[in-house]
């Protein structure tokens, strides 16, 4: 598995928002992969680009974003450089996303079913004949009760979870390699999110489909994903097999991170905030964007960064690692 | 589904009965006024001229001795498929060019504004008024001037709702499935923008035919003796001094029946086409 070229490898993507007060550099040389099949999960707090990261990698960033850097192949495909028409035949295809909120993802005045229908007859080589009983296959599949009634019902007579549901099969109606998951289940109850979880977990090996997991969440990142990629800042500053990175973490940052995820045997006292808030990302930048935070800094931190890989498979960003 | 459809089709009419009957009513006179009105709406009668409402003349008879509800029922088709043909006219126009500019931006955007505001920069009824004279005197023309006026308002209405939903989630989702602008405009963004849009049309074909009206009212567009709810009020103003006013209060009762109609029947449409209100 090692040995095989990897399905999603991103290299040095970098990103800036064009705004009427700066330039902000929202990516920084990210660099990441994931192998087929597999489980990456990208960690970091509200603003460390991990939303900028997934919308890049599918090309829908809003207009005032450009790519300033860096490639993501796609089984050997760069999808920065190709052109758009041929990113619309690979989307819903190859790759697909599902995002936070499934209520405003969906088309409120189209019947869900339908909204299936349109990406089977889009993609799947589904004669029109068959994309009704191919759908409300899809929709049993993600585990909605009564798939023939809910094929005709519309997205605001079911509740976010069922949403969510309909999203997920939504994303997976074509087989993707690939499915990008921004936050899943952020907007939704924590016994939804397990239900939810689990079914993407459990439809992703079914399929060989490889899932890159966006979550602030890092307990449900640890339990669901194989490695993990901790950003901050727009840098991508550790990346390690989950065990690994929670056993042994490098990055302060991570360290901080993991002391502050509630977890059982300790009490919720005993967790850590982070200190500090994420630097301005507009204008001049220190090399390393977390020395502001860090206890450990010292004045050769401010030297373009290193990338150490302390073990097989983990890389830290970071002068002075744990 | 189609039994799903007359359910709510069914719902919608027994939510709104007074604007159901109504709007009824004038459709059948629209599509049956001529076979089912008692006279001849041309036919002179000398020998009763300018007679007041009474059992054989229920609307009274004009200063030709024509009878007036004959000419009022035969008028709703004229006055119907002005304000309709006016509407579904500027509507199929000024939608599509909104909700391009909605969704395009840049230049697409700038010309539809600025057409709409040239177009708002005039008051419109006179604005109507030069259309036709510049056009020729024709019916058709009065459409025309009619759609060209009231354009503006659905250019910007649709404008404004497509922008909204532009960036909405399910656009984005939709663009994540593989589809290109153009069917994320048709299929997605277009309908959505349709059910506020639809209120204003049915609001608009009042003020259409209050439009065509005017026009007619002041010489314009349908010529006597056509049978035209405007024409009838202008040919009875000039009585209503010597006493005769059911010349002119019948149809002007007609037209403002009509209206109110139109107006009502905004609520109902938007429970029609809006999903979300069924419940």
């Amino acid at each position: 598995m090692a040995a095989a070229a990897p399905l999603l490898s991103v290299e040095n993507l970098s990103v800036e928002f064009r705004t009427r007060d700066g330039v902000v550099k929202a990516l920084e040389r990210v660099s990441f992969e994931i192998r087929r099949g597999e489980t990456v999960g990208v960690v970091g707090e509200s603003g460390s680009g991990k939303s900028v990261t997934a919308f890049s990698i599918m090309r829908i960033l809003d207009p005032a974003a450009r790519i300033t850097g860096g490639r993501a192949f796609f089984d050997g495909v760069d999808l920065m450089a190709i052109r758009e028409s041929e990113l619309e035949s690979r989307r819903g295809r190859d790759l697909s996303m599902i995002f936070q909120n499934p209520r405003t993802a969906l088309n409120p005045i189209r019947q869900v079913g339908r909204q299936i229908g349109d990406v089977l007859l889009r993609h799947g080589g589904v004669g029109r004949g068959e994309v009704r009983s191919r759908a409300v296959e899809l929709l049993a599949h993600v585990q909605i009760p009564d798939p023939e009634r809910r094929y005709w019902a519309y997205p605001f007579e079911l509740s976010g979870g069922m949403c969510q549901r309909v999203m997920i099969a939504l994303a997976l109606a074509c087989g993707p390699a690939l499915l990008v998951a921004d936050e899943p289940t952020t907007g939704l109850d924590v016994t939804t999110q397990a239900a939810i979880m689990d079914l993407i977990d459990e439809l992703a090996q079914a399929k060989q489909m490889a899932t890159l997991l966006i979550t602030h969440d890092l307990g449900l990142a640890a339990e669901h994903c194989e490695r993990i990629v901790v950003m901050h800042a727009g840098h991508v500053v550790e990346s390690a097999p989950t065990a690994e990175l929670f056993a042994n973490p490098r990055h302060p940052y991570t360290a901080k991170l993991v002391a502050a995820t509630p977890r059982p045997g300790v009490a919720l006292d005993d967790l850590a905030a982070i200190p500090g808030g994420l630097p301005d990302l507009r204008g001049d930048l220190p090399a390393c964007r977390y020395s502001s935070r860090c206890e450990r800094y010292a004045p050769f931190c401010d030297d373009p960064l290193p990338v150490q890989e302390p073990a097989e498979g983990h890389t830290v960003a970071c002068w002075k690692p744990l | 589904m189609t039994a799903a459809a007359l359910r709510h089709a069914r719902y919608v009419v027994t939510e709104n009965p007074i604007t159901f009957v109504a709007f009824t009513m004038l459709l059948i006179l629209a599509l049956l006024g001529p076979a089912l009105a008692p006279y001849d709406p041309l036919k002179s009668d000398t020998a009763n001229t300018l007679k007041p409402p009474s059992a054989r003349h229920w609307f009274g008879t004009d200063q030709l001795g024509r009878d007036m509800l004959s000419r009022v029922m035969v008028a709703t088709r004229l006055d119907m498929a002005i304000a309709f043909s006016a509407v579904a006219l500027s509507f199929a126009a000024g939608s599509l060019a909104g909700a391009c500019a909605g969704v395009f931006g840049g230049w697409t955007e700038r010309i539809v504004s600025r057409i709409s505001d040239t177009i708002m920069a005039f008051p419109l009824f006179v604005l109507a008024m030069g259309i036709v004279a510049a056009l020729g005197n024709s019916v058709f023309n009065v459409i025309l001037a009619t759609a060209i006026i009231n354009l503006p308002f659905y250019a910007r209405m649709a404008r404004a709702e497509a922008n909204v939903r532009r960036e909405a989630g399910f656009v984005e989702a939709a663009r994540l499935s593989g589809n290109g602008t153009m069917r994320v405009l048709a299929v997605h963004i277009y309908p959505n923008c349709l059910p506020p849009m639809m209120v204003q049309a049915s609001l608009n074909l009042g003020w259409a035919m209050l439009n065509a009206a005017g026009l007619a009212f002041i010489g314009l567009g349908v010529r006597p003796p056509t049978p035209e709810w405007g024409i009838l009020v202008a040919e009875g103003a000039s009585f209503i001094l010597s006493g005769e006013w059911w010349i002119a209060l019948f149809p002007g009762l007609a037209l403002m029946l009509a209206v109110f109609c139109f107006n009502l029947m905004g609520d109902g449409l938007r429970d029609l086409i809006d999903p979300r209100r069924r419940t």
